[in-house]
């Protein structure tokens, strides 16, 4: 639904997948390539975009960034990168910045995305290949043998 | 303490290593010229050929050399036929001089290549086997006993067969994802009961998967091949009233005829409709009777309204604008009866795309099998790159894959993602997950992902350091620090052991870093004598031939086309001073000279790679100056600095001379304390002069026209007695920050403020 504020500023309506509208500005939302090319296409003209990817919860967050980078210009750099240390520490968990790097992803917003994947590339530094199979619930299927042929591949990175 | 110092960047290096050893004696012939010729056999014969000798091997293994192959070919042509004699076969048409040679009977299956022969083993086989779709000479094909769907290599007559849930889904096409250079297949499932369908795309052979975010109201074509022309496939919709190849917000179900033509785009991997010629006047129901070919580079299109049968092409891609050629009738010009026609004709004119559509030349070939039921026909050319290289086993695959019984896809990251997130890791930790499971080490073993992930990845320092206080004399240290700060200023404290260096200390000291290049290290060392190159991550190490030992090395870099590791090196110095400049392709070490010849010799220095160019500072002495004296050059031996910098082209591989910055009014020996470094990937020079250090950027590459950015007073750091007495390199620059080699044991780090 396309309805306008009093400083004339289009907004539009976002709908998650659990049904939970938001109503955004339309150029908070077109950091979004999807919705920006959704927008093009005119479909925010016929009632709220459906976005069937993304749960209200992770939305919430998603367009929280989007409001933050948008507003940005004249903001001093040093002050977003810190608040974007924050946004991503905020979200507490390796699960919750997997379903954020979905939605980014989804929706293909290339900050959020570059934020979220460094991140969750930080996360896995340092760990284990066993330790990051739990941490994504991957299901390891080297055999014995192969396992240790990789290994013996690498050897150098093990020490 | 004596320090040098070298950037590295992090990478992981395959490609090199898995031919590692091979010496090769310089062939007679220069690498080009051997390509040149044996891009011009047929594949048969080229894998006869691979078995001369080694270098040939390495030579024609390359992608490039594939490409170059399958443009030269001359396209084959296999028919599928049904005949009451023999059931069901397979035809091959491989004669070079055209169509007109007879088709030689093929029989796949245990795939062998027969002559004309009474009677075939396996019958029953043949009946069943279905050919769905080619891609440079891979064939695409699906059989029923057993049930499975394979790819197979004519010519080296290996098969790949899918594991048994791609028997649900409709494949609809094969075709070479030109960046990351892999195979794919493309296939669709329907995911409700209004032929609304999820298309999915496949890597080989790792089997991962990728579905496509959007859907089409439109069954995918079964049985039909698909064409490809201008990077696109395409395939005609299957006409039915309530399957109409749209998207799904706009279903325009009432245009049929302007969205006949599924189009795919295998570069960018999208999907969408484009309308068949005419569709504004169409009435729609005859979009069944159109088929689709290619005829030179160009889609076109054939189409049947009773005994005519018209042909358009498709002149201009972009602007989506068809041309009538051809038109004739099948009565009269081809004299077909009402019986042939409704069986046969309709797959011949795929032959069409070969024969550059002339009736006369149509003729012969459609009076052969007018007489059986024709079931396909394709034209498929006669290489295909090394998809059977990588072996994988079915257990392999991925139990991941989308399926019509459960679809869920977006339950783990698709591969861009997850490709996205490894590509910011360090290379080491890259190798720990490939331990992970068998999908990463897939996503992350391909070249695309090495090249990603140098891109993004943060640049180590490397430090030779000759220590007394430590049992090791000569060392090389590494700082592979992650973090943004000031960098440290004393050697850094990882020590990095060169592979293969015996413990004793005589080794170490005897082993130099000559350059780098994607993290590979280009070293010598005296015991045993020998040039090396190493990479790091890995540990592993290549040995040059011991030629290369009396060879002055310049530097090593990637080639960006034929994408090969190469050592540029000089050899030779006649009296004159001049020197003759040589490349040699790694792994192979096959050489060949550059046509130009200079009177210089860069250092053997680590030259600086900008905009993909290696550059050189050359030695200042009177009689040896930087002119070029090649053929049809001019001396200018009274402009040193007008050629104070040498260039190469890293990708034509012509060597060339630029003057330094401000060079008309330098008096000339100055520039002996210039240094060349890299700095956001722009070519800088560093220039000492007195107690100040000028600091230059390239801002205009073409114009050739430097910037000067920043001036330090050295004084201040240091007293004057030791600029003057102590030699000193500029390393690098990062984010505003100096780091300087000064004399003895100091690295000194400095912010700079323009």
């Amino acid at each position: 639904m396309s309805i306008t504020t009093e400083n004339n500023e289009k907004m539009i309506t976002l709908m998650s997948s659990d049904g939970e509208e938001f109503v955004v500005e339309e150029a908070v939302a077109a950091q979004s390539q999807t919705i920006k090319h959704l927008i093009e296409d005119g479909c925010s003209t016929e009632g709220s975009i459906p976005l069937p990817n993304v749960t209200g919860r992770v939305l919430s967050e998603v367009i929280q960034y989007c409001k933050k980078h948008s507003s940005s210009d004249d903001k001093e750099e040093k002050e977003l990168e810190a608040w974007d240390a924050e946004f991503v520490k905020a979200a507490d968990d390796h699960v919750a910045l997997t379903d954020l790097m979905m939605a980014a992803n989804f929706l293909d917003i290339k900050g959020l995305l570059d934020l979220v994947a460094q991140t969750l590339a930080n996360m896995i530094t340092g760990k284990s290949p066993e330790e990051v199979r739990r941490m994504w619930n991957i299901k390891n299927d080297f055999t014995p043998e192969e396992a240790e042929k990789v290994r013996k591949e690498n050897q150098w990175a093990f020490e | 303490m004596d320090v040098h110092c070298w950037s590295l960047i992090p990478y992981m290096w395959q490609k090199l290593l898995a031919v590692l050893h091979l010496k090769v004696e310089v062939a007679s012939l220069p690498d080009d010229v051997i390509i040149d010729i044996l891009s011009r056999l047929p594949a048969d014969q080229l894998l006869e050929c691979r078995r001369v000798c080694k270098g040939w091997r390495a030579l024609t293994k390359t992608n490039s050399f594939a490409e170059l192959q399958l443009k030269r070919a001359t396209p084959v042509i296999l028919a599928g036929c049904f005949d009451f004699s023999n059931p069901h076969c397979i035809y091959l048409n491989d004669a070079p001089e055209g169509l007109l040679q007879p088709i030689r009977r093929f029989l796949n299956s245990p795939l062998a290549l027969y002559e004309e022969e009474p009677n075939p083993p396996h019958q029953i086989v043949e009946l069943n086997c279905w050919l769905l779709s080619s891609c440079d000479g891979l064939i695409l094909g699906i059989r029923q006993i057993p049930r499975q769907l394979f790819i197979y290599n004519p010519i080296t007559q290996e098969e790949i067969t899918f594991p048994e849930v791609f028997n649900k889904v409709h494949i609809c096409g094969l075709y070479f994802h030109p960046l990351t250079k892999e195979y794919r297949i493309i296939y669709a499932f329907a995911t409700d009961n209004n032929n609304n369908y999820q298309y999915v795309i496949v890597n080989l052979p790792t089997f991962s998967w990728r579905a496509l975010d959007y859907r089409f109201y439109c069954r995918p074509p079964t049985a039909k091949t698909t064409t490809l022309a201008s990077g696109n496939l395409h395939w005609m919709v299957e006409h039915c009233k309530e399957a109409i190849g749209v998207g799904t917000k706009t279903r325009k179900d009432d245009q049929p005829c302007a969205n006949s033509i599924l189009r795919f785009n295998i570069l960018t991997e999208y999907l969408d409709t484009v309308p068949h010629p005419e569709h504004d006047s169409c009435s729609g129901p005859t979009c069944g009777e159109m088929q689709l070919f290619e005829v030179d580079g160009n889609l076109s299109l054939c189409n049947r309204r009773g005994y005519s049968v018209f042909l358009w092409t498709l002149v201009d891609y972009s602007s989506w604008r068809w041309i009538r050629r051809y038109r004739f009738s099948l009565a009269t010009d081809l004299q077909f009866s009402r019986f042939t026609l409704d069986y046969s004709c309709f797959q011949c004119w795929f032959l069409l795309s070969y024969c550059g559509a002339g009736s006369s030349v149509l003729e012969p070939v459609i009076t052969k099998f007018t007489d059986r039921q024709l079931t396909y026909i394709m034209v498929v050319p006669r290489l295909w790159r090394k998809l059977f290289a990588c072996s994988y086993s079915k257990a392999d695959v991925a139990s991941a894959l989308p399926l019509p019984d459960d679809v869920i896809i977006d339950i783990f990251f698709p591969d861009d993602v997850i490709i996205d997130i490894l590509s910011r890791l360090p290379a080491d930790q890259v190798l720990q997950c490939r331990r992970v499971c068998k999908r990463w080490r897939a996503l992350t073993s391909t070249a695309s992902f090495a090249e990603l992930q140098l891109k993004r990845a943060t640049p180590v320092i490397l430090a030779g350091c000759l220590d007394d206080s430590s049992s090791y004399p000569y060392c090389i240290f590494v700082n592979d620090a992650q973090q943004q700060g000031p960098l440290p200023t004393n050697p850094p404290q990882q020590r990095l052991l060169l592979a293969n260096t015996p413990p004793h200390e005589m080794a170490e000291i005897n082993c130099w870093v000559l350059s780098s290049c994607d993290g590979l290290i280009l070293g010598k060392r005296k015991i045993p004598s020998q040039v090396f190159i190493y990479n790091p991550i890995t540990q592993d190490e290549i040995t040059f031939p011991e030629a290369f030992n009396a060879y002055h090395i310049c530097g090593v870099y990637f080639h960006p086309v034929t994408k090969e590791y190469r050592v540029l090196y000089v050899f030779g110095r006649d009296q004159f001073n001049y020197y003759q400049f040589f490349i040699a392709n790694l792994p192979t070490f096959s050489e060949r000279p550059l046509s130009q010849g200079f009177n210089c010799c860069p250092p053997s220095a680590e030259a600086t790679l900008a905009g993909g160019n290696l550059y050189w500072m050359l030695e200042h002495r009177k009689d040896v100056r930087g002119n070029p004296i090649a053929a049809n050059s001019i001396l200018r031996f009274d402009e040193p600095c007008a050629n104070s910098i040498l260039r190469f082209d890293i990708h034509t591989e012509n060597l060339s001379t630029v003057p330094h910055p401000e060079w008309e009014s330098c008096t000339g020996p100055s520039y002996g304390e210039m240094q060349l470094l890299q700095v956001d990937e722009r070519l800088s020079l560093g220039h000492k002069r007195g107690h100040s250090l000028f600091l230059w950027t390239l801002e205009d590459y073409p114009n050739w026209h430097w910037i000067r950015r920043y001036k330090l007073n050295l004084a201040d750091l240091y007293g004057p007695h030791i600029i003057r007495n102590h030699r000193m390199s500029f390393l690098w620059i990062k984010t505003d920050e100096l780091l300087i080699s000064w004399g003895v044991a100091r690295l000194i780090s400095w912010r700079l403020q323009s």
